[in-house]
């Protein structure tokens, strides 16, 4: 079997993946305890999720949305071609890891906004825009924000699950190509198409205003 | 001999009435004693933030921090008395309350103690208008409730 070495994933998408991976660890483990680590990794993930969306516009071929979000007839054919193995193989996501994906970024912007506006039983540790709302309503929207953390636990181990079942049952290691940003095809592929790195710098000013903005509660000046 | 067992079940029946009707106050009791103490801790938590909030703008209002402060103070030494035996979680009512309360009832008696004359401190600087020395005792005051919530509130 000749395998084609491929890149799949341009350096940006690989560094935002681990960044989340850290940041969400960081804020689930300081979460009650080291709040102003906790608010930090917030603002950050704010700055990180910025820069997301505008790799999602102008980013590499496979980061972005228009190139890999599809409807519910594609995901359907997907799903029926998978089963009967006949789906070919692309660089990217493929249409259902489009709607993990999706759900899990809005998941976690879900998570952090919440952050900003919940404050702590004792009224005591808040984010940064909890003082623009009374006591009720922030505690009212801390519950929310603990119920969002349980369903982004919930999507991280399906995500984790579908890793899983492709290493096992599709013999496709997803994890190397994350770390790599190449992926190996039985047959050729159209890899990634990258970008000019102008366009890197300019999602990085994004992600820093997105996150410095975030830490002054949006209060500039 | 039928007339006599038919007197002690009667009697026995009743008693049996008046343990689940003497369950039913005793639930109806830790109920309201919980839903009023839950009321007097978002008391403190406005308060708190009340005075987070002010020293987060521009132009903190420190009469304001120190009626605030006042009102914890005020609150302060019931704490130890919103928590009668049986309003705990063997009462079957939603608490957030640990049994550690009663089975260290000289420990959480120490920490909730501790929050009375922090409040009063933070209330003394506040209306001598140190706002740097209420910055740092509004800290310790989070403090004590943080210190006793740790040991003795689950969550």
């Amino acid at each position: 079997m000749s395998e084609t070495p491929t890149p799949v994933w341009d350096g940006p998408t690989r560094l935002f993946h681990w960044a989340l991976v850290i940041l969400v660890l960081v804020a689930w483990l300081t979460a009650e305890e080291q709040m102003t680590i906790h608010r930090g990794a917030g603002y950050a993930l704010l700055g990180l999720l910025a820069f997301r969306v505008w790799w999602g516009l102008a980013g590499g071929s496979t980061a972005r949305f228009g190139n890999f979000v599809r409807g519910p007839a594609a995901v359907r054919r997907y799903l029926a071609e998978s089963r009967a193995g006949t789906a070919g193989e692309h660089a990217g996501h493929n249409p259902l890891g489009a709607i993990s994906v999706l759900a899990l970024l809005g998941l976690v912007a879900l998570q952090v906004i919440l952050g900003l506006f919940a404050i702590d039983e004792d009224g005591f540790e808040g984010g940064p825009l909890s003082d623009g709302i009374d006591f009720e309503l922030a505690r009212q929207i801390a519950e929310w924000h603990e119920l969002t953390f349980r369903l982004l636990q919930g999507l991280v181990v399906l995500h984790l699950g579908a890793i899983v079942f492709y290493a096992v049952r599709r013999r496709q290691d997803l994890v190397r190509p994350m770390i790599t940003g190449i992926r190996r095809f039985r047959g050729p592929v159209q890899g990634l198409v990258r970008v000019p790195s102008w366009r890197l710098a300019v999602g990085v000013v994004i992600a820093l205003a997105v996150g410095f903005a975030a830490s002054r509660g949006f209060r500039l000046g | 001999m039928i007339r006599a067992s038919r007197k002690s079940l009667t009697v026995m029946v009743l008693a049996a009435g008046l343990c689940l009707a003497g369950g039913t106050v005793a639930a109806v009791n830790a109920k309201a004693v919980i839903a009023a103490r839950e009321a007097n801790f978002k008391t403190f938590g406005k308060s708190m933030k009340a005075i987070n909030d002010s020293l987060k703008s521009d132009a903190p209002d420190l009469a304001a921090i120190a009626s605030n402060a006042a009102a914890i103070r005020g609150l302060a030494p019931k704490v130890v008395t919103w928590f009668p035996k049986g309003t705990g979680p063997e009462s079957g009512v939603k608490t957030e309350a640990r049994a550690e309360i009663w089975t260290d009832g000289a420990g959480f008696a120490a920490a909730a103690r501790r929050l009375e004359p922090e409040a009063a401190k933070l209330e003394a600087l506040a209306r001598a208008g140190d706002l740097t020395g209420v910055r740092a005792q509004v800290r310790v005051v989070g403090g004590t409730c943080k210190g006793c919530h740790d040991k003795f509130k689950a969550d």
